[in-house]
């Protein structure tokens, strides 16, 4: 063992990488959900229920890369969900109007960056606490797309729009690949990236970040920025394949978000958490209700489950952490 | 003399650290006991085994003759005993009186007796000479407020439990004199001694070995987890503890003077308003400028102002030629480094490793192209572990798992290696044990030495004499006169700064 001792970097680094018992855990019961099911649902392991599971999770995995790096930096944004709704609902409207598509869609993501300016300065500059800061304006942006649509539905885009949910490449369609490169591009950035390390310390102990000259307030203004802009990516997403902008979509996504990133190993407390982690929390909890709608479990009793998931998830890591 | 507890060689290891190794150790009715100690020679881990924080691995604990095992703090307290940690536990939003009566609250048919509340709180501070108001929030006290509250609040467990069958007739106290001035100090004296004719018997632990000879009447020596001796106090002198701390003979390092080099930074004439006004001094290279003043006189203002983390309102700052840009960032761009007096909440990331703190302050230093370098930041850790004579078995450990010294280590650790031209420190060695405050004062020295500035602000005069090339001595916000190092004495400096006139020399 003499190479070890000669350079032991290489052998820590990856310790450390497999260090994380929950990714770990998580990913051995998702081996195990997908085998069971297996045997009980003959349509489980079938392209078109994988691609129903992938299709139908991009808005929540989407947004958990923002809501994950908010939970390290000790924060996290409830108006996801509502930007969303906004975003899609805003894409539509300039559709219709005949704005064209890549104009239509920038003006929808600068509404998701707008959002997430205002909830950075609101937590930053005004000291609000991210909870109510963050509640305000989600029902900010329920209510301004509920203005802009009445309520209803904006259907009848141009076909040229559903490009990202009708694109198939290697089985997939356009808007699941943007996704997987989303959810790397932000892991390799949470990891890698001196900009979001920052993240960690800020949510280690926001005082010491500061005082060890860190800029905290940009820093945190900016993962307000990311997060806004996530959700807007996926209300443009969403809208595109359901070809409507839907003031009501994305309900509750916020809190389904913040589950799973929880589930996936964030703490609220802050300092922790990773987004490999937290995409494996949403495929954890998509393939959870998939499975239960394949044994014809009705929705409600879905959502109790989640619920519990969440709560056993989370109270299993306490025991294990007080042990050691 | 009767014991009124005793621990058998206790043992607790936490994984591969063994802090506790084999403690014996009893404790006599109507007694002072006092603890002493490096950081890391297991007082915090016995403290916590008397308190029902932790519980050891093997060997007795035995109260008033009868076996115990404490699972919480809870039965600790049910047995008698009444402890003040060194981490405050008070509650920033409720009242001095809720804070102190939290752990009993008085009630009458099931509601908040206030009245009773009150009265106790009075009590209590009364016996701690403190002028404090019981309802004022605590969140509003001073740092020597809030640990006498704390320390009351111990005095109310034992006063509201006396006669009855849980009484408490133990006090253990950490580090109670931390952040007191000499009056504070005397009047907690007064008040251990006190309980002390009253049959209580108390645990005192301390760094500071002259409150040791001056309070106890019996001294354990704890080094690597086990007792070295149990002694009567009368008789002994410092330098026997410190051998016996150590484990080896500690030369006081014997200093040469130095002739500063060229100016650094300046004030001129610096007022902050409510806090200090007209100060004005000249910072060079080369040099241990000390700030000494009593609590209040607005010595951290000059450290916080120098490091741009307070404005100034009146007056010019100049740092490194130019006017000072106003803020940490900044002015740690110009090479100023700044180490703060609360190494927990503010130098460190307490749940974070060693090397993701050694590398806080300078990110850039372990990254490229925006990419940070892992083997970069471990031998970065490992790198102020070495030079810094950190113990702990890798620079993956988090820094929580350290004690006092250690953790301090890491603090320093992380601004020197920036190699700051300009480095400002508060309290360099508040609640850290002699063999560190030692390397850390070394420490200082030989940056000093190497060419740089160094700003030090203590409430520790000794430290300061022992460090100052120069001592910029505060009054009430100003500066009552700027004294040489090496031939101050602590008259001078506290003459100066009780705002009497100096006799003429």
């Amino acid at each position: 063992m003499t190479a070890t001792i000669d350079h032991p970097a290489p052998t820590s680094s990856r310790l450390r990488h497999l260090g994380s018992l929950r990714e770990l855990a998580l990913l051995l019961m998702i081996a195990a959900l997908i085998a069971g099911m297996s045997i009980l649902s003959p349509y489980f392991l079938t392209p078109a229920n994988f691609q129903a599971i992938v299709v139908g999770m991009v808005p929540t995995a989407i947004i958990v890369v923002g809501m994950t790096i908010l939970l390290v930096s000790g924060s996290f944004d409830l108006s996801v969900g509502s930007v969303l709704a906004l975003s899609s609902t805003v894409v539509a409207l300039l559709l219709l109007a005949k704005v064209p598509i890549p104009l239509a869609i920038l003006a929808a993501l600068l509404v998701g960056v707008g959002f997430g300016l205002a909830n950075g300065l609101i937590v930053t500059m005004l000291g609000v606490n991210p909870l109510i800061a963050t509640l305000g304006t989600m029902s900010i942006a329920r209510g301004a797309a509920l203005v802009f649509t009445e309520g209803f539905s904006l259907s009848s885009l141009p076909p040229a729009f559903g490009v990202f949910g009708k694109t198939q490449i290697l089985g997939l369609p356009l808007m699941a690949w943007i996704m997987v490169a989303i959810v790397i591009a932000g892991d390799v950035a949470l990891r890698r990236t001196r900009f979001l390390r920052q993240v960690y310390f800020i949510g280690g102990s926001e005082k010491a970040a500061a005082l060890s000259g860190i800029a905290v307030n940009r820093v945190r203004i900016v993962c307000f920025v990311v997060s806004g802009l996530l959700a807007s990516v996926a209300g443009v997403l969403l809208a595109s394949r359901l070809m409507s902008g839907t003031p009501t979509a994305g309900n509750g996504l916020e809190l389904q978000a913040l589950a799973a990133a929880v589930i996936g190993g964030a703490s609220l407390r802050g300092g922790e958490g990773t987004i490999f982690g937290a995409v494996l929390g949403v495929v954890f909890v998509a393939l959870i209700s998939n499975a239960m709608t394949m044994l014809a479990v009705s929705m409600y009793w879905q959502m109790i489950v989640t619920g519990l998931v969440l709560v056993i998830a989370v109270a299993v890591d306490m025991l294990t952490r007080r042990k050691s | 003399m009767r014991a009124v507890v005793s621990l058998e060689d206790v043992r607790k290891s936490f994984g591969a650290t063994r802090a506790l190794d084999g403690v014996s150790f009893d404790l006599a009715e109507g007694e002072v006991h006092a603890l002493v100690g490096e950081n890391g020679a297991g007082k915090s881990t016995l403290i916590n085994v008397l308190a029902g924080v932790v519980r050891p691995d093997s060997g007795r604990l035995v109260v008033d003759g009868v076996r115990r095992d404490f699972q919480t703090t809870h039965d600790a307290k049910s047995a008698g005993i009444a402890t003040v940690f060194q981490e405050l536990s008070l509650v920033d939003g409720l009242s001095i009186a809720e804070n102190i009566c939290a752990g009993r609250p008085p009630s009458r048919f099931g509601l908040i007796d206030r009245r009773s509340q009150w009265a106790r709180s009075v009590e209590a501070l009364r016996m701690l000479g403190v002028q404090l108001q019981p309802e004022m929030t605590v969140g509003r006290l001073l740092a020597s407020q809030r640990q006498l509250v704390e320390v009351a609040k111990a005095l109310d467990q034992i006063s509201a439990t006396a006669g009855t069958e849980g009484r408490a007739r133990v006090l253990i106290l950490d580090e109670p004199t931390s952040a007191l001035n000499p009056d504070e100090k005397s009047a907690l004296f007064r008040a251990v001694r006190a309980l002390r004719s009253q049959g209580v018997a108390i645990i005192y632990i301390s760094h500071h070995l002259d409150e040791v000879l001056a309070l106890a009447d019996r001294i354990t020596v704890l080094r690597d987890g086990a007792t070295v001796w149990t002694r009567p106090a009368a008789g002994m002198d410092s330098d026997t503890m410190v051998r016996a701390m150590v484990g080896r003979d500690v030369q006081r390092a014997v200093r040469s003077r130095v002739s500063a080099g060229d100016e650094i930074a300046r004030f001129e004439d610096v007022g902050a308003r409510g806090r200090i006004e007209g100060v004005s001094f000249s910072l060079r290279r080369g040099e241990i400028l000390g700030v000494a003043g009593l609590d209040g006189s607005g010595r951290e203002s000059v450290a916080r102002l120098l490091a741009g983390i307070e404005r100034s309102t009146s007056g010019r700052i100049v740092l490194a030629g130019r006017d000072h840009p106003g803020s940490l960032r900044a002015a740690m761009a110009l090479g100023l480094g700044y180490v703060p007096d609360d190494r927990k909440t503010l130098g460190l990331f307490l749940d974070m490793p060693i090397a993701e703190n050694a590398v806080a302050a300078g990110l850039s230093s372990v990254s490229r192209l925006g990419l940070m370098n892992a083997d970069a930041i471990r031998l970065a850790g490992a790198g102020v572990m070495k030079r810094h004579g950190v113990k702990a078995d890798s620079p993956r450990r988090a820094v929580s798992a350290l004690s006092g010294g250690n953790q301090q280590k890491v603090l320093f650790g992380k601004w020197l290696r920036r190699d700051p031209a300009i480095l400002v420190v508060e309290e360099p060695t508040k609640g850290v044990d002699i063999g560190a405050k030692r390397d850390i004062h070394d420490q200082l020295v030989a940056h000093a030495r190497a060419g740089a500035a160094v700003l030090v602000v203590s409430s520790d005069l000794p430290e300061l004499l022992e460090l100052s090339d120069r001592i910029a001595v505060l009054h009430r916000g100003r500066i009552a006169g700027i004294v040489d190092g090496p031939t101050a004495t602590e008259e001078m400096v506290m003459t100066l700064a009780a705002g009497a006139t100096p006799r003429a020399a």
